[in-house]
């Protein structure tokens, strides 16, 4: 190797996520029957501050597929990037313009990169959910959703919060959840408002006890017709707890 | 003949964008490395292989019944025949005993590996090292023989050993092993480890419980022992070791090398052992417990 | 101390001690990089696994909790056992992310070995290969405790235990994971018959009491063992017949 070449590997390999700076808290999703809902708040926090707000952190990829993230804002850009070439790639591959990337695709291939980064020891600090509907072996489209974390750790769960959401709320999801199940681990019976109702409870939980979370969210939600990010919502919250619970008077 | 060597994994991988480069990380799944050009993958950002995995994998890690197996004793002796009954030859007597920390993962390992028909290796030190490289050395003798059409000798053998050993030092391997076996010249056992010694000795033992070991076979070897005494003193030095050593136990396997055969012996547990030696000396040495 | 080379040999020690310093701390080696360095690549999700062989059949089995941070339960389904083909059966605790990768690695020289030799690859032969991989890793190794199960080529159940740099061992039951400590003391006495003496006459291991050894070990282990819980998946291969899966309820909290 020449001399520029160590050079420019020594700075690529100090070109590293260690430290996030800008950075985007919880992500909740949940299935229901005939597709997934997902919600995350927008705004991008740097250290303790609401630096940047407005910030989507859903990421409507195609017609069958979102991606909502956690962790620093600039590794999720960049795999935004990343995806959205691949998504092209794709499309030329087929010699189809309107071929899409399923669910399970994008969430094998963020795997990948994601394992791949942290082997290296270049992690991208982010974790991903990938939603969706995925078509079975019938063709039929099942809902979706795919987790990696930034080790590479990938699971396919029901529901899920990511972030502090799932020390704060996974629990009161997966038991709102399986009300909603026949018997245990069976199809789930919640609707689309049900369970967007579930998605806004859960952020409301995650807002009154995350100093990261915002007021504004936004509610992504895929079924086998479409996929779309809704207006964003602005929650005001309860807080009539703060009235009886003076005790630093 | 090229030697298993460490390549760096200095790859071309500085002009590549960073979703190409992990593609190509991926086409390595589908094939075995070819074995003779060995690559590990090193740790990333040149971070010392050693530290890196001691850090991990070591004592102070997290990893607790995670960490490598370890911890032996294992000794090798060679003995003139004292009659004419007698083979005479080479014993070698090992324990089975693994221990991941401070965890037994393993109380059956089979510490006398095979290299070629009347040559074995033992194993002490880092239970995975001493396997993998045992079998490359294997592989080399095996492509040796077919290659000169005569067999190869135990010095050929352990230089090999102590040769790629060397080519690794520094990095972390533990391997302490004795090659002993039968050749033209007659019987050799050579002691060779990860550092890349490699010394020819008549009587010798390695491990943690080496130093009991020693103590039995310095007191009572004899240059000519008839084969039930040679194999008596393999097994005695064994279960006098796993009687005062933590990191040894389990069963006794003993291997006796011949001139003309390679006997493996029916393993034999250390504590039937004990009560066996405790019984010729008749005297109690330790806690019977009773029939209930 | 001044050097010259009327004293060769304090010349060499200077030489050598300096090298060793060099390689210990390397002067491109900054306190950033020092730092990022510390970072570490491993992380442990729990739970355990098991399995026991038996004269033609094997009895595999995991719980599937899936912790964060040894404190947070992060996902009750995750599969640890992986069926490889109709006889091999590969089941892993550890950092999830390398097990994720080892099973990529197997199944793709699987199906590699599929094409080249239009035959399955029987577990013998995976077994070895499965040590060859892990040890390609030794500098860098899967935080992983792999045992592989199935039935060999003479139709026998066969288990092989490993250690993360790929010591292999055939074995007739093994355990590997956070409750390993525990689950391998209780087959010790109910598989393999260490306290009971010679003389005794034991129950012979067929595929029921297999099957109810390896829920017990799980049930017990749940008791006791913070990151094992939620499911048992159980996989049981025979000799002459297809692998059979099933979950079980275990304890949630």
């Amino acid at each position: 190797m020449a001399a520029h070449q160590v050079a420019h590997r020594i700075a690529e390999e100090n070109q590293r996520t260690l430290n996030p700076t800008c950075t985007g808290t919880s992500v909740v999703a949940v299935t229901f029957d005939g597709g997934v809902a997902i919600v995350a708040d927008r705004v991008a926090s740097y250290g303790k501050t609401a630096r940047y707000k407005g910030v989507s952190r859903l990421y409507r990829l195609n017609s069958s597929t979102l991606i909502g993230f956690g962790g620093d804002h600039a590794d999720f850009q960049f795999i935004q990037n990343l995806i959205y070439r691949r998504a092209h790639d794709y499309k030329a591959m087929c010699g189809d313009p309107d071929a899409e990337l399923s669910p399970m695709a994008v969430h094998s291939y963020l795997t990948a990169l994601l394992y791949y980064r942290r082997s290296r020891m270049n992690p991208l600090w982010n974790t991903l959910v990938v939603v969706g509907t995925q078509p079975d072996d019938e063709g039929v489209k099942k809902p979706f959703i795919g987790i990696v974390t930034l080790k590479g750790v990938a699971y396919h769960p029901k529901y899920v919060a990511t972030g502090l959401g799932a020390m704060l709320i996974q629990q009161s999801l997966e038991t709102e959840f399986r009300k909603h199940q026949a018997t245990y681990g069976a199809e789930t019976k919640l609707t689309k408002d049900e369970a967007v109702g579930l998605l806004r409870k859960a952020m409301e939980l995650v807002y009154y006890h995350d100093c990261l979370a915002h007021s504004e969210y936004e509610i992504g939600v895929v079924t086998t017709e479409d996929a779309a990010v809704l207006p964003p919502e602005e929650l005001v919250g309860n807080w009539a707890m703060a009235e009886t619970n003076c005790n630093y008077e | 003949m090229e030697m298993p060597s460490l390549r760096m994994s200095a790859r071309d991988e500085s002009s590549l964008r960073d979703d190409e480069t992990f593609a190509m990380n991926k086409a390595k799944l589908m094939s075995e490395p070819n074995p003779d050009r060995l690559f590990f993958e090193l740790p990333p950002r040149g971070i010392a292989p050693k530290e890196f995995v001691n850090t991990h994998f070591g004592p102070q890690s997290g990893a607790k019944n995670l960490q490598f197996r370890k911890g032996t004793t294992t000794l090798a002796f060679i003995y003139e025949p004292k009659t004419e009954a007698d083979k005479g030859g080479i014993i070698i007597a090992v324990d089975s005993r693994a221990s991941a920390g401070e965890y037994i993962s393993s109380k059956s390992v089979m510490k006398i590996l095979d290299i070629s028909d009347n040559m074995v290796a033992t194993m002490a030190g880092g239970a995975a090292d001493c396997q993998f490289w045992t079998r490359i050395v294997a592989k080399y003798c095996s492509l040796y023989e077919l290659r000169e059409k005569s067999e190869i000798t135990v010095s050929a053998a352990s230089k090999y050993f102590a040769n790629v050993l060397y080519g690794y030092r520094g990095m972390g391997l533990s391997v302490g092993s004795m090659v002993a076996g039968y050749d033209k010249r007659g019987p050799a056992i050579f002691k060779v480890d990860s550092e890349g010694t490699r010394v020819s000795l008549r009587l010798c033992s390695v491990g943690s419980g080496s130093l009991s070991a020693y103590g039995v076979l310095d007191a009572f070897y004899q240059p000519q022992m008839t084969d039930e005494e040679a194999r008596a003193l393999g097994r005695r030095a064994i279960m006098h070791a796993t009687y005062r050593d933590a990191g040894s136990g389990g069963v006794c396997n003993l291997v006796h090398i011949t001139p003309t055969e390679k006997i493996r012996l029916p393993s034999v547990d250390v504590s039937e052992l004990l009560y066996e030696f405790a019984n010729e000396i008749g005297r109690d040495i330790a806690y019977e417990p009773q029939e209930d | 101390m001044t050097l010259s080379m009327d004293n060769p040999m304090a010349v060499m020690n200077a030489f050598k001690s300096a090298m060793s310093q060099v390689r210990a701390d390397p002067p491109w080696r900054d306190a950033a990089r020092k730092h990022g360095d510390r970072w570490n690549p491993y992380s442990f999700e729990g739970g355990s696994t098991a399995a026991i062989a038996g004269e033609d059949f094997v009895v595999v089995g995991s719980d599937t909790r899936m912790s964060q941070f040894e404190v947070n339960v992060m996902f009750r389904e995750a599969e640890k056992i992986h069926v490889l083909n109709d006889s091999i059966i590969l089941t892993t605790s550890g950092f999830y992310g390398d097990v994720l990768q080892l099973k990529r690695v197997l199944e793709s020289r699987l199906h590699k070995y599929r094409f080249d030799y239009r035959t399955d690859m029987t577990v013998d032969l995976c077994a070895e290969m499965l040590a060859r991989n892990l040890y390609y890793k030794r500098f860098f190794p899967y935080y992983t405790g792999a045992i592989l199960a199935g039935i060999d080529e003479k139709g026998r159940g066969a288990v092989f235990s490993y250690d993360p740099i790929g010591c292999i061992e055939r074995l007739q039951y093994s355990a590997s994971g956070a409750a390993e400590p525990m689950i391998i003391p209780f087959f010790d006495c109910q598989v393999g018959q260490v306290t009971v003496s010679k003389e005794t006459e034991k129950p012979a291991l067929t595929l029921e009491r297999a099957i109810s050894l390896v829920k017990d070990a799980f049930r017990v282990a749940a008791e006791r063992e913070t990151s094992t819980g939620d499911k048992i998946h159980l996989v049981v291969a025979a000799h002459g017949k297809p692998i059979h899966q099933e979950f079980l309820l275990l304890r949630e909290d």
